[in-house]
């Protein structure tokens, strides 16, 4: 689609090109220098100052991070958040390429409806939507009285509370993000591909598996790493939801800072949690769909 | 069959999406004081209450003005920075566009953290101007990854014979280049509303008593007691959040067709 041919633009040969315009430069420097400055005075620098407090105290050094390798305790914090967000990612990667796929083939008023159903919780409050969660899978909520009217179950299942909650929470919260890249890098593949594919005697399955699914893998992968990114510091939904018994990163760092006053483990426990965000994000970046997301 | 399997699948996975927030509409309608699905019958007791709540209605105007501000300002600073990168792509627009969008993949428990930690020292903590300049900070991304978007779509050239006909580059940016990318503009504007009318941790560690923000308030209720008054301010929060989408989607036709 974007590598249409163009007719070779001559005159880009054989005019010179302006070694400097005066109006250039300057105009990026005054348009882009507000928004910039702000971001450096008022986020880059508070951030980098309050991370400096982790190598500054108690005690000056790195007695922080070498606590991070001798305390089983702060392993299983990230190992947790790092299995949850791997678990988080793979379901709501699964789940995107499948409504992505259907929304892909949908006829256009179908894929209007189907966009809405994706478009209208990724814009509701994250907040809400774990409120919506607790409604549902709460000790008495909407599915344990469901079930037990029923007679399937005799007493409330352990829907909330735990990780089961967390992740369901998690994947609501995720599947539409996962959903959107997917869709933009499916519909730049040419449906005469796979009527191709099927003209040759490949089985439908066949088809897709081996024509449609590589040419549309860019935009899975981007889809998982966008999701992981994002589900590494996820708060709200981890604390309504997993109500202290699953705690993750971003919620064992609040609790370092406003009840226990331990700002050197906490913004220790932050760096980390900066250094694998920024990590995932500059690998994810090598991926044009990815990228696209951000405009980058 | 698979793209069968896949339609059967697909809606599921739409109804796991949209059905946990279709449920809030009944428990909003509760006639039981607690969270619950109606028991006998349809009331409308806690949309009442939340009518007469003076902390509530509070909570939704400091919202709605720290919204209002914070996505303005956001705006006016993302439309100028993308208009810096759009005309002059390169590598200062790309280092740009990497600061700008740096707010969306910071998570935001470490933002809350470094503007706290400074907030604290310069007398910002729990102020007006400390809050909107947060939310400011935190809208840019979407403001600015529109605007570009947008831009995308318009001819470089635009500005470039607004100046050679003698334009200076504020006046060829805001009188030519502005108009033509409104849509965008208002989209972002909404979007960094509706962030800022969302965002929870960070306004959490920098107001704390002057200022309580709505999500502030629902936070505190889920945290406490499961009030059914929440299931009624959600309603009321959802649709106004569908309305501005739809508003958005409206402003996009309308300029396809234009």
């Amino acid at each position: 689609m974007s590598h249409a041919a163009k007719p070779l633009d001559m005159g880009a040969f054989m005019m010179k090109r302006p070694r400097f315009r005066l109006w250039r430069s300057p105009s990026t420097l005054v348009f882009a220098g507000p928004a910039a400055f702000l971001l450096l005075a008022a986020f880059v620098f508070p951030i980098a100052l309050v991370l400096s407090i982790s190598v500054r105290e108690p005690t000056p050094g790195i007695d922080n991070y070498a606590q991070l390798l001798n305390s089983p305790a702060l392993q299983t914090i990230f190992l947790r958040t790092f299995r949850i967000a791997a678990i988080t990612t793979i379901l709501a990667a699964a789940g995107g390429y499948i409504v992505a796929f259907t929304m892909n083939l949908a006829t256009s008023r179908k894929q209007a409806v189907l966009l809405a159903c994706v478009l209208i919780p990724l814009w509701s409050s994250v907040l809400i939507r774990a409120f919506a969660w607790v409604t549902l899978l709460r000790g008495n909520g909407v599915v344990n009285q469901a079930l037990m009217s029923l007679d399937f179950i005799s007493a409330p299942l352990p829907l909330m509370r735990n990780e089961f909650g967390t992740i369901v929470g998690m994947v609501h919260v995720m599947l539409p993000i996962a959903t959107l890249p997917i869709f933009a890098v499916m519909r730049t593949i040419d449906p005469r591909l796979m009527l191709a594919a099927r003209s040759l005697g490949a089985r439908e399955a066949r088809a897709i598996l081996s024509v449609f699914l590589p040419l549309s893998l860019p935009g899975l992968a981007a889809a998982a790493m966008l999701v992981f990114v994002s589900v590494l510091g996820f708060y709200i939904t981890p604390a309504v939801l997993g109500g202290g018994s699953t705690v993750m990163v971003a919620e064992y760092i609040e609790v370092q800072i406003s009840e226990t006053l331990r700002w050197g483990l906490g913004t220790m426990m932050a760096t980390v949690l900066l250094a694998s965000a920024l990590c995932m994000f500059a690998l994810g970046a090598l991926l044009p769909a990815f990228r696209q997301q951000y405009r980058l | 069959m698979l793209t069968r399997a896949f339609t059967v699948s697909s809606v599921v996975l739409v109804v796991f999406l949209v059905a946990p927030l279709l449920i809030i509409l009944p428990v909003s309608l509760t006639d039981d004081r607690v969270l619950s699905l109606p028991q006998a019958g349809l009331s409308l007791q806690h949309y009442h209450r939340l009518m007469g709540s003076q902390a509530w209605l509070g909570a939704a105007a400091q919202s709605a003005v720290i919204g209002a501000v914070s996505a303005t300002l956001a705006s006016v600073l993302a439309f100028l920075a993308a208009s810096a990168v759009w005309l002059n792509p390169g590598r200062t627009a790309k280092a740009i566009s990497c600061l700008i969008v740096l707010p969306l993949i910071i998570p935001s428990i470490i933002t809350a953290l470094g503007l706290f930690r400074v907030y604290v020292t310069t007398g910002l903590l729990d102020t007006w101007i400390g809050i909107m300049l947060a939310h400011t900070i935190l809208g840019l991304p979407y403001a600015f990854v529109l605007c570009l978007a947008g831009l995308a779509n318009l001819p470089p050239a635009l500005f470039q014979t607004a100046r050679s006909l003698g334009a200076p580059p504020a006046v060829a940016l805001i009188l030519v280049v502005m108009p033509a990318n409104m849509v965008a503009l208002l989209s972002g504007w909404i979007f960094a509303f509706l962030n800022s009318w969302d965002e929870l941790i960070v306004t959490i560690f920098v107001a704390s008593r002057t200022i309580q923000t709505l999500p502030m308030l629902m936070w505190d209720g889920l945290q406490e007691n499961l009030d059914p008054i929440i299931a009624a301010v959600a309603v009321l929060l959802l649709v106004l959040s569908t309305s501005l989408l739809l508003l958005i989607r409206l402003l996009q036709i309308h300029n396809q067709k234009s």
